[in-house]
């Protein structure tokens, strides 16, 4: 089975594990076109193997993110400040993708990246050109995540 | 005795959230210093003594497994439990880094009775624990 395959197979159960045991957050997944908004917070994590390469790039709604920043930092909601938001963002991202490497390659072949910031005041439009994307969501909003890969992948 | 702890992680909310679940342990805690990387947390050894590290793996400058490399190669500084807190739980990574000398290991994501049970172990506070164990009874669902 391609890794691709193995992390699309395994990203809804670790993302429920990361956000659930962490943050005490329970988002559903959800089918459907992507949200139109422009309120998006991104933050993206690499996971390199020998030949290829491939790309988790999360995007969350600023409201539920400053919802889970709040709750995890212990602040008022309004008091989460964008740099919160983003470090959060990122730390979801470093979990979420670490334990699906875990997962997906047991034999520590793939190397895991250091999550950085991809903007905020995004759209949907920017996992355009991700393989897969996924939708989770609650009252507060969705969390988006999408896959991008490159190179060969024979795994 | 008040224990000194270094936290160290490149992520501002998990050195806050470590901390919080720190000073909820029920330990003497007396000072809890952080830093970003490695390297900023060599720099802070340099005047400070930490009676136990507690290290994230991926780390821009400087990654956790480097740190515990120098501190385990310190004459000065290797008896110094030095424990990974990361998302890594490959085999060859965690059986590398507790054969080079590392303390213990915790998985994020974590349960905040998960750094306590191993600061007991590390550092013996049942004694003090106990207040942690009441603590959690109501907190343990709030980081």
């Amino acid at each position: 089975m391609l890794l691709l395959e193995k992390i699309s197979q395994n990203l809804t159960t670790v993302i429920s594990e990361v956000l659930e045991t962490m943050f005490f957050v329970f988002l559903e997944p959800r089918s459907g076109s992507l949200p139109v908004s422009e309120d998006f917070i991104g933050a993206q994590v690499v996971i390199k193997g020998s030949d290829f390469a491939y790309e988790l790039r999360f995007l969350a709604q600023s409201r539920l993110l400053q919802q889970i920043a709040a709750d995890f930092l212990g602040l008022d909601q309004e008091t989460a400040s964008l740099a919160q938001c983003q470090d959060v963002l990122k730390e979801i991202g470093n979990m979420v993708a670490g334990n699906l490497v875990n997962i997906c390659d047991p034999e520590a072949r793939l190397e895991l990246g250091i999550p950085t910031v991809s903007g905020d005041y995004l759209t949907a439009a920017t996992l355009d050109d991700c393989v897969e994307k996924f939708i989770y969501g609650s009252d507060e909003g969705v969390l988006l995540v999408g896959l991008n890969s490159s190179g060969t992948d024979g795994k | 005795m008040a224990y000194n702890i270094l936290v160290v992680d490149d992520s501002m909310s998990m050195r806050a959230i470590i901390k919080k679940v720190i000073a909820m342990s029920g330990f003497d805690v007396g000072e809890i210093v952080e830093a970003g990387n490695g390297l900023e947390a060599l720099a802070k050894l340099e005047d400070f003594w930490a009676d136990v590290v507690l290290s994230d793996i991926h780390m821009p400058e400087m990654d956790g497994i480097e740190l515990l490399k120098k501190i385990k190669s310190d004459p000065l500084m290797a008896s110094m439990p030095v424990v990974m807190i990361t998302t890594e739980s490959r085999d060859e990574v965690v059986s590398g880094a507790l054969a080079m000398g590392a303390a213990g290991y915790i998985k994020k994501p974590f349960r905040p009775e998960d750094i306590k049970a191993l600061l007991v172990e590390i550092l013996g506070g049942e004694e003090d624990a106990t207040v942690g164990e009441d603590q959690s009874e109501s907190d343990d669902c709030d980081f």
